[in-house]
C-alpha cells in the first residue's frame, strides 16, 4: 500500500489546519454560506437531507486494518455509528456536525486519509479493480498506475476547475471488475506482443441523465506514456468542455457532440505538442518506485489445493454456498479472495456498522495481509486469504451478519442512498433494495437464477449505476409519488451497454412484482441454467419482457 | 429534489442549523427546533412570506443556512404534516428505514 511520505504528510496536514480555520470563520459568521459552500465541498463536506455529509476518500479502494479501524472510530465518535461505502469506492458518513470536521480530518490524517477531491469540478478519487493484485486474470497491479494518477491528479493546478467532475478507472485484466467504460477516462492495463506493459484508452464514458459508453481511443498506449497522454485528453475537455450548461459539461458530452474522431485527433494533437516540448516519459525509477508501494505480499507456497477448506465445503452447507459465490480465484495457489457481503437480507446495501468494520480489520490483519478493498458494488473485501483459514473467516464473518453468500446474484444490490438520505432525490432507493432482497431470500431461488445485477439509483444522477444494471431501476417523481423506471439489459462489464427503457414505471408497491415478473420471464426463456439474464436478454430483445410487464395494460 | 412550496396551504419554514448541519424549523417565538411540531405555521401567502424573510434574516445573520418553505397538509389525526414525503423524512430527523445497529422496532413502532 502506498505510504505517505514527509511531503504528503505535510500538506495533509496543512490543509486540515487551513479548513479548520475556515470553519472557524464561517461559524463565527466570517464566511457567508456562499463564499464557504467551495470551500467545505473541496474538503468533502455535503449538506444533505438531514445533516452534512462526509465523504472520505478511499484511494482505489483500498484499505488496511489501521485505516479502517479509524473509520469505525470516527462512524462511533462523530456520527452514528455506520457508514456507508459507495460506487465510488469512498465512504460516506451521515451525520457529521460542521464543528467536528477538522477534528475528524486530523484524525484521518493520522492514517494517512483525507477527504480532498471527493467533490467539485476535479479529478475525483481514481477507481480501480477491486481484485487488484490478486486477480487471477491480472496482467500487472492496476493500483500501481492508478496511484501514479491520484498522485499527478492531486491539487492539479490545471485540473482543478475543469467544466465538471472527471472520473477515472483502472483495470488490469480482460474482466472488467471496475466499470470502465462509464468512466471520463477508462483504462485498461495490457501486454503487447514484444510483452510490454501499457494501456488500453477509453474516454467519454459515464452514466447519469445522459449515459454514454466510453469511446476507445488508443489500444495501446506505452505505460511510460501514461500521464502525458491523459494530460492531453484532459486539457483538451478542459479547452473545449461545455461550461454554459451544467448538464452538457462532461466530457461525454464533448465526445459525443463532436464525435470520437475529432476528439481523438485533438488528443493526438495536444499530445504531440506535450511530446515536442520534451515532458513525455516516466522515468522508469519513478514506475518502480510506485510499484514497490504495491510489491506483493510474503505468499507462502501452498498446494492448490486446501484439505481445509474441501472439508468445510462438505461438512456445512452455509459455508460451501460461500465458497461458491464469495470466493474468486486467486493468483497465487492456495489463497483466495474473499468478497464480504454488505447487503444481508434486508439491510441497506453498503452500510457497516462500526462494530463490523473492525471485526473486517481483524481478519484482514490476522488472515489477508492487512488488505481489506472497497468494492464498486458496495462489499468489502479481504483479497489474500488462504485457503485454508477460509472456513474461520467464514465463522467470524457469520457472527457479524456479513457473510452472506450472496455475491453476484440477485440479492447484491447497488443502492444509492436516494430520498432517505440525499438532498437530490427523487425516490428511495433503500427500501426497494430490501423489498427485492426479502423477496428473493431463498438462496436456493437465488443460485437458480444465477448471475444478476439489479442497480438502483433516486434520481438521474446514477450514483446506484442503474444504466449498466441488468435490471436497471430509477425512481423518479411523478406528481409527488414515487414512482420507479426499469431499463434492461446494461452492463458496466467489458461487454459495456445501456440498459434500455422497458416501458412505463411502475409505483413503489408494484415495482417488486415488476422484477418479480422480470426474472420469472428470464426463467421460462432461458435455455439452460448456464444461460445468464444478460444472455438471454442481449438474445430476445426486450419484447418478450416489455409483453410479460405489460400483459393487462 | 428540493421543490419550492407554491400555491395555497399551510407551510412551515424549514432550514439547516449552520453548526450541526440538522434540520430545523423556524418557531412562532424566533427559535429554530428540530420538531416540526413546534414551527410556526403560515396560513397566507402574507404570513409565508413574513416567515421567509425571518428566515432568510436567521441565514443572513449565519445561525442556519438553505432556507425555504414547507408545504403542509392535515394529517390523520387533524396534525399538520409535510405534503412532500421529502420534507416527511426530514421532519422526522431519520431515514424511512432502519438503520444499522438499530433495533427494529424503530420502524414497527
Ligand atoms: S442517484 Fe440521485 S438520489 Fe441517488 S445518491 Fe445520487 S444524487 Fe442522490
Amino acid at each position: 500500500m502506498y505510504r505517505y511520505d514527509e511531503f504528503d504528510r505535510q500538506f495533509v496536514a496543512e490543509r486540515v489546519e487551513e479548513f479548520r480555520d475556515q470553519v472557524a470563520r464561517r461559524l463565527s459568521g466570517e464566511l457567508t454560506e456562499d463564499e464557504f459552500r467551495p470551500l467545505r465541498l473541496m474538503n468533502g463536506v455535503y449538506l444533505q437531507l438531514h445533516a452534512y455529509m462526509l465523504r472520505i476518500a478511499i484511494p482505489y479502494g483500498t484499505l488496511n486494518g489501521r485505516k479502517l479501524r479509524r473509520l469505525a472510530h470516527i462512524a462511533r465518535r462523530y456520527d452514528r455509528g455506520f457508514g456507508h461505502f459507495t460506487t465510488r469506492q469512498n465512504l460516506q458518513f451521515n451525520w457529521i456536525r460542521l464543528e467536528d470536521v477538522p477534528d475528524i480530518l486530523a484524525e484521518l490524517a493520522e492514517v494517512e486519509m483525507h477527504a480532498i477531491q471527493t467533490s467539485g469540478n476535479c479529478i475525483r478519487n481514481v477507481s480501480a479493480d477491486h481484485f487488484a493484485g490478486a486477480a487471477a486474470d491480472e496482467v500487472a497491479d492496476p493500483r500501481v498506475y492508478a496511484e501514479i494518477l491520484r498522485q499527478w491528479s492531486s491539487l492539479h493546478p490545471e485540473f482543478t476547475f475543469l467544466p465538471r467532475k472527471f472520473k477515472i478507472a483502472v483495470v488490469a485484466s480482460p474482466a472488467d471488475r471496475a466499470a470502465i467504460q462509464v468512466h471520463d477516462i477508462g483504462l485498461q492495463v495490457k501486454r503487447n506482443e514484444a510483452g510490454e506493459l501499457g494501456f488500453a484508452v477509453w474516454v467519454g464514458g459515464g452514466l447519469g441523465r445522459t449515459p454514454m459508453i466510453g469511446r476507445k481511443v488508443r489500444d495501446f498506449l506505452p505505460e511510460a506514456e501514461l500521464l502525458s497522454y491523459c494530460e492531453a485528453i484532459l486539457r483538451v475537455y478542459n479547452l473545449h468542455g461545455r461550461r454554459d450548461n451544467k448538464y452538457k459539461a462532461r466530457l461525454k458530452i464533448l465526445v459525443h457532440e463532436a464525435g470520437v474522431d475529432e476528439i481523438a485527433r485533438d488528443i493526438e494533437a495536444e499530445y504531440e505538442a506535450i511530446r515536442a516540448r520534451g515532458a513525455l516519459a516516466m522515468p522508469q525509477e519513478e514506475i518502480a518506485r510506485i510499484r514497490a508501494y504495491f510489491a506483493p505480499p510474503a505468499f507462502a507456497q501452498l498446494p492448490a489445493r486446501s484439505s481445509v477448506f474441501e472439508a468445510a465445503k462438505a461438512d456445512s452447507r452455509s459455508f460451501a454456498l460461500f465458497a461458491e459465490r464469495n470466493v474468486a480465484p486467486h493468483k497465487v495457489p492456495g489463497y483466495g479472495i474473499v468478497t464480504i457481503s454488505l447487503k444481508a437480507i434486508g439491510a441497506p446495501p453498503g452500510d457497516a456498522t462500526a462494530e463490523q468494520m473492525e471485526l473486517v480489520a481483524d481478519l484482514a490483519e490476522r488472515y489477508s495481509f492487512d488488505e481489506v478493498r472497497v468494492s464498486h458494488e458496495q462489499n468489502l473485501v479481504l483479497p489474500h486469504v488462504r485457503l485454508d483459514d477460509i472456513p474461520a473467516v467464514h465463522a467470524a464473518l457469520a457472527e457479524a451478519n456479513l457473510a452472506t453468500p450472496n455475491a453476484g446474484l440477485v440479492t447484491d444490490i447497488i443502492a444509492c442512498p436516494g430520498l432517505d438520505y440525499c438532498a437530490l432525490a427523487n425516490a428511495r432507493s433503500i427500501p426497494v433494495a430490501q423489498r427485492i432482497a426479502r423477496r428473493f431470500a431463498d438462496i436456493e431461488r437465488q443460485k437458480q437464477i444465477g448471475d444478476l445485477k439489479i442497480k438502483i439509483s433516486g434520481c438521474i444522477n446514477a450514483c446506484g449505476h442503474h444504466h449498466v444494471g441488468h435490471i436497471g431501476i430509477l425512481g423518479v417523481d411523478r406528481k409527488g409519488e414515487e414512482f420507479y423506471q426499469i431499463t434492461l439489459g446494461g452492463s458496466g462489464d467489458e461487454t459495456c451497454s445501456i440498459g434500455e427503457i422497458v416501458g412505463k414505471g411502475f409505483s413503489s408497491e408494484e415495482v417488486v412484482d415488476a422484477v418479480e415478473t422480470i426474472i420469472e420471464t428470464y426463467l421460462g426463456l432461458r435455455q439452460g441454467p448456464e444461460e445468464t439474464f444478460l444472455a438471454v436478454f442481449r438474445r430476445v430483445g426486450e419484447a418478450p419482457f416489455r409483453e410479460a410487464l405489460y400483459a393487462d395494460a | 429534489m428540493k421543490k419550492e412550496a407554491k400555491g395555497a396551504g399551510p407551510k412551515v419554514l424549514t432550514a439547516n442549523a449552520l453548526d450541526s448541519g440538522l434540520v430545523v424549523f423556524r418557531t412562532a417565538d424566533g427559535r429554530w427546533s428540530t420538531d416540526i411540531a413546534e414551527a410556526a405555521v403560515a396560513w397566507t401567502k402574507e404570513e409565508a412570506d413574513a416567515l421567509l424573510a425571518l428566515g432568510e434574516a436567521d441565514a443572513a445573520r449565519n445561525l442556519v443556512v438553505d432556507v425555504y418553505l414547507v408545504a403542509m397538509t392535515e394529517g390523520e389525526n387533524g396534525r399538520l404534516v409535510p405534503v412532500l414525503l421529502r420534507e416527511a423524512i426530514r421532519a422526522a430527523r431519520r431515514p424511512t428505514i432502519v438503520m444499522p445497529g438499530e433495533d427494529p422496532s424503530v420502524i414497527a413502532a
